[in-house]
């Protein structure tokens, strides 16, 4: 092989290389948002319309090291300002409810529960929940934020800041259809590579719901 | 006499706190292999909440156990929350060498790991010195094994069946109390991982509750 051609292989194996190290920074089918003013102002016009979220949710944790998964189903309730409900119906039964800055679980022995304000992670555990429903991630501290339009999706990537929420997980992933700036997915990465995927489905807007649904007795 | 009274009430009273595990059957000749009690299983998912006492104050957690057992080769055991999250992940290789993959920093403290440690070395029968002495009282029996890894040389565990040859109970002692007792609603077949288990922590003061579940939502 020529000289010529050994110095043209290489640069186009670097070349190529680069190019592919660009395109990993981005996931697969999305490209980067640098300005994120409209979609800004699009998901405030629509978190604005919503007074509540009506839906299912399916649930893959997965395991990378065992190459293994667990799922679940259940429902996911919103109302505003700050109420989440979160029913988990299959294979067990647990009851998460977020009413302010407290947290209330049920499993099938006990009802507990947890002041937030005694602890930074939960109170951040709380918070990016309440803002992902409510589209204002944008605003929150403990994180920063990455943004992609793919298809008929936006992701946002919430890297924590925070050692509370560092220690908890390595990245929030957030799907928002386009259709209706609502949640399809969300992805909770943990350090150590293993994943949850929250599925949501059969969303339905502005359906009314009782307090009641947001308190545990 | 009366002082002798009140004396002989404190001391029994004290005898009675720290009672001997005393062997309450007669030794068999035939003796037990640690491997015969090993569970065979793939994967298994438990449905787990845990009730205990820290000081004064009183706590309670659930969350779900993946039990996974990688042929004669390794095993693993993942406690997770509801929503996922890990909170620890302990492997044991061929050698029954453990290992903890990760683990959350609220329980990241060496006597809570050795304890949990102990808990699924009794359960999936590691780390047992290879034969164990058979006990027989009426119709049930035990298998005693000392552990492999204490430095306690009366530690022991112990495994009892029923007449039906099905696995009862495990209590971890040493030769003063009872550390660890594991009960089940149901005896398991021999070499199956119990269908429900309640795992008693004498002098942690805590409970593990543990409920077999489907492996997927429906």
């Amino acid at each position: 092989m020529s000289t010529t051609n050994i110095i043209t292989r290489t640069w186009l194996t670097c070349c190529f290389a680069l190019m592919s190290l660009f395109a990993i920074a981005q996931p697969a089918g999305f490209s980067t948002v640098a300005n994120t003013t409209v979609l800004q102002q699009n998901l405030s016009k629509a978190t604005n319309a919503t007074q509540t979220i009506t839906s299912d949710f399916n649930q893959v944790k997965h395991m990378k090291m065992l190459n293994d998964k667990v799922s679940s189903k259940g429902k996911f309730y919103f109302k505003k300002d700050n109420r989440i409900r979160i029913e988990y119906t299959s294979p067990f039964k647990y009851l998460m409810v977020m009413n302010g800055s407290s947290i209330t679980v049920k499993d099938e022995q006990k009802t507990s529960k947890i002041n937030t304000r005694n602890s930074k992670a939960m109170q951040s555990a709380n918070r990016i929940m309440i803002d992902c429903m409510s589209g204002s991630v944008y605003n929150n501290k403990d994180f920063s934020v990455k943004t992609f339009e793919g298809k008929g999706q936006y992701l946002m990537q919430l890297t924590p800041v925070t050692s509370s929420m560092k220690g908890l997980f390595s990245r929030i992933d957030v799907y928002i259809d386009k259709a209706d700036y609502s949640v399809s997915k969300l992805m909770l990465n943990e350090n150590g590579g293993d994943y949850t995927e929250m599925n949501f489905v059969n969303k339905k807007k502005n359906q009314p719901l009782s307090d009641a649904l947001f308190s545990i007795r | 006499m009366r002082y002798f009274l009140y004396v002989s009430l404190l001391l029994f009273g004290t005898g009675c706190g720290r009672q001997a595990v005393r062997h309450l059957g007669t030794q068999q000749p035939e003796t037990m292999a640690a491997k015969a009690l090993q569970p065979k299983f793939d994967k298994t998912l438990y449905r787990c909440t845990i009730d205990g006492r820290f000081l004064l104050k009183k706590f309670h957690m659930s969350g779900i156990l993946y039990l996974r057992n990688f042929g004669d080769t390794a095993t693993r055991v993942v406690f997770q929350s509801e929503m996922g999250n890990t909170f620890f992940d302990f492997g044991w290789n061929v050698q029954d060498s453990f290992e903890v993959y990760s683990i959350i920093e609220q329980m990241n403290k060496p006597a809570l790991i050795k304890t949990l440690k102990k808990d699924f070395e009794l359960l999936l029968a590691k780390n047992l010195v290879q034969q164990g002495a058979i006990f027989k009282q009426n119709e049930n029996s035990y298998a005693q094994f000392k552990l492999a890894e204490s430095f306690d040389t009366t530690a022991f565990a112990r495994y009892y069946f029923n007449k039906e040859n099905r696995l009862s109970k495990i209590i971890n002692g040493d030769a003063k109390r009872v550390v660890v007792e594991m009960s089940t609603d149901t005896a398991a077949i021999l070499q199956q991982l119990p269908q429900q288990l309640s795992i008693d922590h004498k002098r942690a003061n805590f409970t593990i509750y543990m409920t077999q579940m489907n492996q997927d939502a429906d």
